[in-house]
Formats: structure tokens, sequence, C-alpha cells
């Protein structure tokens, strides 16, 4: 798992260097991609149902992640971060999540496993599915999510990614190693039809093994709003100080 | 004054008269030199030095803000300290250390801009003093915060000095006249003291800002592994820089509280009125620097409403007590109208002026228009020049004829507050006007979109030397009677 | 627009000239002081003030700059503040879909971008290095808007540009030597 990461990250380092010999080190443009309706295409939940993507899609906003289920890379502690991160948000507007498989060979059952995995079996919000090979192709370009077999290592090169959909157009790419809460809430107040009027920016764009990004604006903020009571504590504490040491008849 | 240099055996009196008129000489000194700065500003805006290299205005920018602020605060802290004398005792001592301490920053300040050209804005946000691209050395940026770390010190010792002062006669709750709240008027406290305990608190709070920054700021450039978030850096600047203008203003107001009474012949005395405005003054005075971040959408929703709330908000004391009261006190007095008190309530009149320009401005939907334009600096150099400043140099004023005992012209009189007041208010005008047309404030020269900003510039120079005018001879004045009254104190 | 605050303003001190000077008229003896007189004026001063305060707060505070609704804008621009120049761009570059970064700077640097009459542009707005004030100005030379752009934060804009002709960016934060030189163009067609 290690190795994937690590030339994963190698790659995007490399590829930020040389650009114009490999598009794939380059992330999804949201901005590009802005707008775009998603195929229609048909789906196999992890429950055996045959449904639309524009059941989930233009319904309620919808976010969605690619994963394989044979992935030893990113998609797991992605997967779990993006429950985990869910999970804390508030249940305000009533969101779809979706979790389809690129990978031909994955199953029914191998989807369901993966469900069992980040404890999302019976949650209704959570739909894990696959899709026909050419179905998954249309829905990756249109949100432009890639992937590449790499015959050596016998995995799948891909980009950890969800993208948020609104009317069954694309809005908004979350893209990075980790869905923190503060990123994810964004994407998902964002889809709910708020306005985010600002964001922190990722660092630099790379494939991190579990921890959640500690460096993330907000979470600065956090801490900084201690800081900046830091004066009004201080000047309390001194004043109380200086006025109580003396004694009063 | 004279009361507190009545009691002739004790050295005290004339040793807080010596320690607080050298503060005024130097302010007298170092206030025509930064306004000169000021006006070759404006003359850089208006077109007439083509040539320079723009560093030089931004670095002369740099002065004129730090050196200005710097200024009016010290001025204020040893004004009000010697009215404080009047009730409490101040260490002396502190008193020359804060000196020292501001001459340092000063001489510092100095080598940073004039020769370093460092050009950071008077409140140097962060990341910019890093940023040189190449303008100024490492050693100007290092320059720059050992000034404020030194003038920092000294001038936290020197609030905490007044304030444990204060707290030597006065329980907290005395001090913040919470008794009147009550309904009592005993003990009795005077409004300076109310004011005073309100500013010091407040100073104090704003220079542990400015020490959060400056150790935030060290620890990324000494530690290497961190970057620091420039939304909570900008947040702590505006708290600091926020709290310390305004304290100055405060101090300003104190000094008319204390000194307009000898005018009118009428006393003016705590109440729950007076009490009441000051402790809500307290409580916002540490929000309203919000409504300095409208602009960066990275700032919560909430904290921005809370901003725009708070400054409409504070501007409810200073309307319906301290300027309401000024002029019902003047309304009901036979007024001598000398240079102190037609200064004092000029400065009260500029105060409410600037003041409205200012709420006008807290307003988040109009500083989509306003922020950082020209109109930014027109309200904070009318509560300056045409509000603190005069109230202090009323002050001064006072303090300086009842020392030296010389009879003031009224010819002179007449032509100082002509000359202030039309020089003050026209150059104030052109700021005003041009930040309505939309001129970007810090600007050393106007690109053609904005190339109106030359013509407000060109003519506000007319009114800045008529203004400059009227600070000579007031200087004049003053200084004179300054130095008379230091040869009598020295006897 | 920004005549309507500097009518209110002009309004408003022209009273508080009146008032100080009428005053200052009248303070030529010494009267005893009705204090319920004055304290009644006080009150209604009081109120009146609260009561202008609180329209213009009801008036205001609804219509911010950070709206609360999420509509999808018709267009993206990037922009993108350095020591001292703009670059508007329809994409970051490669290296990140949020974050531009040096090395892309010159590859991409685009100090125009043209836009459509009509449509509604988001400005992703930050900065490379210190912070910038993005601005934008009409073509008769008002400030439409803006807001600033600060290292580690991507501020949205929306503007809607109904007028053609050229819009002028200046950098309104303060930010260097050259700051009144940083300057972009969005041609509107």
């Amino acid at each position: 798992m290690r190795a994937c990461v690590f030339f994963s990250l190698f790659l995007m380092l490399a590829g930020t260097a040389a650009a114009q010999t490999d598009s794939r080190a380059e992330p999804p443009d949201e901005t590009r991609l802005l707008n775009t309706p998603l195929p229609d295409i048909s789906l196999t939940t992890a429950d055996g149902d045959r449904i639309a993507l524009s059941t989930l899609s233009r319904t309620k906003p919808l976010v969605l992640g690619f994963v394989f289920t044979r992935c030893a890379g990113v998609c797991s502690p992605f997967l779990r971060s993006w429950r985990a991160a869910d999970s804390r948000l508030s249940q305000g507007s009533p969101l779809n999540r979706l979790v389809i498989s690129f990978d031909p060979r994955d199953s029914v059952e191998d989807m369901r496993t993966l469900a069992a995995h980040v404890v999302a079996s019976n949650d209704p919000n959570w739909t894990f599915a696959i899709a026909a090979p050419d179905d998954v192709n249309k829905l990756a370009e249109a949100t432009g999510f890639w992937y590449e077999w790499d015959e050596g290592r016998q995995q799948f090169d891909h980009p950890a990614m969800l993208a948020g959909i609104r009317n069954g157009r694309l809005v908004r790419l979350l893209v990075g190693g980790s869905a923190t809460p503060i990123r994810l809430g964004e994407l998902v107040r964002e889809l709910s039809g708020e306005f985010v009027p600002s964001y922190p920016l990722p660092g630099r764009v790379r494939f991190r093994c579990v921890q959640f990004d500690a460096a993330t604006g907000r979470v600065t903020l956090d801490w900084g709003f201690a800081l900046l009571l830091v004066p009004v504590a201080a000047t309390t504490v001194t004043t109380l100080l200086m006025f109580g040491a003396f004694k009063r008849t | 004054m004279a009361h507190v240099m009545a009691a002739a055996a004790d050295p005290y009196p004339a040793r807080l008269g010596r320690v607080t008129l050298t503060w005024v000489l130097v302010a007298l000194v170092l206030f025509p030199v930064l306004a000169v700065l000021g006006l070759v500003m404006r003359v850089v805006q208006a077109g007439y030095f083509p040539g320079l290299p723009p560093e030089w205005f931004y670095a002369v920018m740099t002065l004129h803000g730090l050196g200005m602020v710097g200024l009016w605060f010290a001025a204020g802290m040893a004004g009000i300290s010697l009215m404080l004398a009047r009730y409490v005792r101040p260490t002396l001592a502190v008193s020359w250390v804060a000196f020292g301490a501001t001459l340092t920053g000063v001489v510092l300040l100095l080598a940073a801009t004039l020769v370093g050209r460092l050009g950071v804005g008077w409140y140097f946000l962060y990341p910019l003093p890093f940023h040189s691209g190449g303008t100024w050395p490492a050693w100007a940026t290092g320059s720059l915060f050992a000034a404020l770390a030194i003038m920092g010190v000294g001038w936290t010792l020197w609030a905490g000095d007044l304030l444990w002062a204060i707290a030597r006669r006065y329980r907290l709750s005395e001090a913040l006249g919470w008794q009147y709240l009550a309904g009592r008027d005993t003990p009795e406290v005077p409004p300076i003291i109310v004011i005073a305990t309100v500013s010091f608190i407040g100073v104090i709070a704003g220079l542990v800002a400015a020490v959060v920054i400056l150790a935030l700021v060290a620890l990324e450039q000494l530690g290497g592994t961190f970057t620091n978030d420039a939304l909570l850096i900008k947040n702590l600047t505006f708290y600091f820089g926020h709290m310390l203008v305004n304290i100055t203003m405060y101090f300003g107001v104190a000094m008319v509280y204390e000194i307009m009474p000898v005018y009118t012949g009428k006393p003016w005395k705590t109440n729950r009125l007076v009490a009441a405005s000051w402790n809500l003054v307290l409580l916002l005075v540490m929000f309203a620097y919000l409504h300095h971040l409208y602009m960066d959408f990275a700032q919560p929703r909430w904290l921005q409403v809370a901003g725009q709330l708070s400054s409409y908000l504070i501007s409810v004391p200073a309307a319906v007590v301290t300027i309401f009261s000024t002029l019902a006190l003047v309304a009901g007095s036979k007024m001598r109208w000398q240079l102190p008190s037609i200064l004092l309530y000029l400065g009260v009149m500029g105060w409410a002026i600037g003041g409205v320009a200012a709420v006008i401005d807290s307003t988040v939907m109009v500083n989509t228009r306003f922020h950082n334009t020209l109109w930014v600096p027109a309200h904070f150099h009318t509560y300056y020049v045409m509000g603190v400043v005069l109230m202090i140099l009323g002050t001064v004023f006072h303090v300086a004829a009842d020392l030296s005992k010389l009879p003031e012209s009224r010819a002179l009189t007449r032509a100082i507050v002509t000359t202030v007041g039309v020089g003050g208010y026209g150059f104030l005008l052109m700021f005003y006007l041009a930040g309505v047309a939309g001129i970007p404030r810090r600007y050393a020269v106007y690109p053609d979109e904005v190339a109106r900003g030359i013509q407000y510039a060109n003519v506000s120079l007319f009114f800045i030397t008529v203004l400059l005018l009227g600070a000579l001879l007031y200087i004049w004045e003053a200084g004179r009677r300054c130095v008379r009254a230091f040869s009598f104190l020295s006897s | 627009m920004a005549t309507a605050p500097f009518a209110v303003f002009v309004a408003a001190t022209l009273i508080i000239l009146a008032v100080f000077v009428a005053v200052a008229r009248s303070s030529r003896d010494s009267r005893a002081v009705d204090y319920t007189r004055v304290n009644r004026l006080r009150l209604q001063f009081f109120v009146a003030l609260s009561v202008v305060l609180l329209l213009f707060l009801l008036l205001t505070i609804r219509r911010l700059p950070y709206p609360v609704e999420a509509h999808t804008p018709d267009r993206v621009v990037n922009a993108v503040g350095k020591q001292y120049a703009w670059s508007l761009t329809d994409s970051p570059g490669p290296g990140g879909v949020e974050t531009p970064t040096l090395a892309t700077w010159d590859r991409d640097f685009s100090p125009t971008v043209n836009v459509a009459a009509g449509t509604t542009v988001e400005f992703r707005v930050t900065t490379l290095d210190v912070n910038h004030g993005f601005s934008l100005y009409a073509p008769d030379g008002h400030l439409v808007t803006q807001t600033q752009a600060m290292p580690g934060y991507m501020n949205r804009l929306r503007v809607t540009f109904d007028q053609s002709g050229t819009y002028t960016v200046l950098c309104l934060e303060f930010c260097g030597m050259s700051h009144h030189r940083m300057r972009a163009v969005v041609e509107v067609r």
C-alpha cells in the first residue's frame, strides 16, 4: 500500500514538472467541467437492484466517489475518511452518496463487502454500485476522473476525488488524499444550495495515507480563534490581579 | 495643573511636570515633521515627482502612519498621566522608561524606513514584511519588529503602571463606575478615572494582541516548519491597530471631560449615563475591529455581522453621552472661548463627523465600494487630525498657558483656529470626494483609470499648506509656553 | 452606488456643524440648567439616533456581498495576484484544481480575459505571496465591487456583467512598491 502511495506521489511530483508529457499527472479540473451534465447510466447496487443514475442525481444533491475494491492504495483510507467526515456533518439537507466501482472485476458481492467495511450497509443514503465499463467510462469523463491499469503493480492508478452533483450537473470537485469534515462540509453546503464565499486552499494536492490534513485552513482558524481570545483573557486576568492586590477596608 | 504644583515641598509635582513637558516638547517637534511627510505623500500623488522611485513614497507612508499613530498615542498617555495625577500617583520612572523605549523605537523606525526603504504600511500586514521583492533589506524588517517590540514593552509597562495607580486607590467596581449603575453616587469617581480605566484595559488588550503577532511571526521565521494563517494574523493585527487608535481617541475625550469644565465654569461629574456609556464602550471596543475584515470573505459570516452591529452600537454612547453632554455643558454656560476650549470643542465636533463617516463605512454593503479607497484615510484623518489631535493640542495649550503664565493673543488664536479649521476640513474634503469616486488609497501613482486622484491631491496641497501654517503657529505659541514652564519647574 | 452614503454623510455633517455653531453662539451667559429639559432632549436624541441606526441596519444587513444561495455561475475565472501582477485564467493550470503555483504562473499568465456580456462570472481570487485586493472598475471608472486576495484562501466573488466595455482590475490592498501598477483587464463584449 505504501509503495502505491509513494509511487503515486512521485507521479504527481514528476507530473508538475513534465506536465506536457503526462496529462494524468494533472488532477481533475473543476472549472473546465463546470455544469457538465452527467450521463444517465444504469447502475446495479450492492443489493442487486438496477437503478438509473438520475434517480440519485436529479432527486437530491449527490456526492459521487470512484473506487475499486482490490485497491491497495488510497481507496479504502479515502472512503473511510469520507464516511467519517460525512457522519460528522450535521444532517442538514438531504443528500445522496454514491460509491461506484470502475473495475470491471468488481461484483455486487464485492460492493456489499465494501459497504460493510465502512459500516454503510444499512444506510439508505449511501449507494454502492457497479456499472457497465462503457458507462463507467462516460461517467468518469464527465467528472474528470481517470483510471489507468498498471501492469507492473497489478493496480489501477487514479486520483482520489469526490464529485458534487446538483440537478444532474457537476458543480464541485473535491480532490485530494483525504476528505476532512471541513472540506466535505463546504462541498455539501454548496450542493445543498448554500454559497460558500471562501474556502481555505488545500496544500499541494497529493496522496496521503490515513492522516487528516492538519494544515487545512479552518482547522488553523479554530486553534487561532483561541489565540484571538488571548488578549481579552490576559487583560482580564491582569486587571483582576491588579485590583485584587490591595486589601480594602 | 496649578493645584498639582501647589505643594512645593513635595518634589513629585515638579518631576511630573518635567516628564510631561519632555513628552510634549518631543511631540511638538515630531508632529510637524510627520505632518510634512504627509504633505510629501500628497505632493507625490499630485504628480510633482514623476521620477521618484515609488518605494520612497511607500517608505514615507509607513513612517508617517506609524509615526503619527505612535506619537498621538504617546502624547495621549502623557496627557492622561498628568490629569490622573490629580487623583492618583503614577510612577514617574515608568514614564521615563516608556520615553526611552519610544525614542529608541523612533530611531529604529527612521532607520528602517528612511535608510532601509521599508514600505509595509503602518499596520505591516503579514506576510508583507517578509516579501520585500528586493525593495528593503532584511535588517529593515528586523528593525521594524524590534521597534514595535521595544515600544510595546515600554507602553505596556506604562499603561500597566497607570492602571496600577488607579487600583491603589479605587476598587475595580468603583473605577468602572458601577456604583452609579446601581443608583448610588458615592464614592465619587471623576469621569477621567472611569475613562482611563476603560482605556488602559483596552490598551493592554491591544498590546497583548501585538505580542501574539510577534510571537507567531517569530515562531515562523525562526522555526521554519509552519506557515501562519494569514486570516488569524490579520484579525490580530486589526485588533491591535483598531484598539490603539480608538484608545487614543478616548484619551483625548478624557481630557475634554477634565478640562472643559474649567472653561464652562460648570463641573462634569460621573453619573449613571456616563458610567453606562463607558462600560458599554469597554465591551464593544473588543468587537468593533471586525469592520476591517468585511472584504475578507474567509471570515465567518457571523463575525461580519457582529462587526457591523458593534460598530453601529458603539456610536450611541459616544453621541448620546459625550458629544451631547459637551454641547449641553457649553450651551448652558458663559464660555470662555480661548484657544484650549475652542480646540477641545472643535475636536469633539471632528470626532462626531469622523464617527459618522466611520459608521457609514462599517456598513458591509457600503464597504464594498469604500474599502481601501481614500474614504478610509478621509474618516480616520477626520477624527485624528480634526478630532483627537485638536483635543490633545487644546489640553497642551491649557497646561502650558497655565504654567507659563503667558497671556493668550486673540489675534493669534483666531489665526490658528481659522487656518486649522479651513485647512483641515479642506484637505479632508479632498479625501472624501476621492473616496466617493473610488480612488484607491496608498497609491504612489494614479493609473489612468483613477487619474482623477491626481486632481484631488493637487487641490489638497493648498489646504494642507494652510493647515500646516496653523499648526506651526500653534507649535510656536505652545512650544514657547512649554519651554518657559519647563524652566520654571527646573528652577 | 457610492453617492447615497456620501449624501448621508454630507447631511449628517451639515447637521453636526449647524448644531455646534448654534450651541457655541448660545453660550454667552451662564444659565441655570434645567436638567429635566436636557435629559428629555437627550432621550429624544437617543431615540432618534437609535431609530436611524436600526433603519440603516435593517436596510443593509441583508445585502451582504457573500450571497447565501448557490447559483452555479456561467463562468469561473481564476484571479491570482502576485507581486506585482494579476493573472486571470480559466483554469489555474496543472498543479491543482484550486491551487495555482509559482511554477505555473509564468506558463499560464494572462492579464486579460474575455467575457460575454450578460454572463455571471465567479472570480476565484487568491494570491501567491502577500495580501492583495481584487477590485473591479467599470468602463466609466466607478468601483463595482471587490474582495481580498489572501494567501492560503480562495475568495469567490460573483459579478454579472450587464454592461459591455473594458473593466479594469486594480489592486486595493497595499502590497509593496508596485502596488499601484497591478492591473488586469476584463473585456466584456
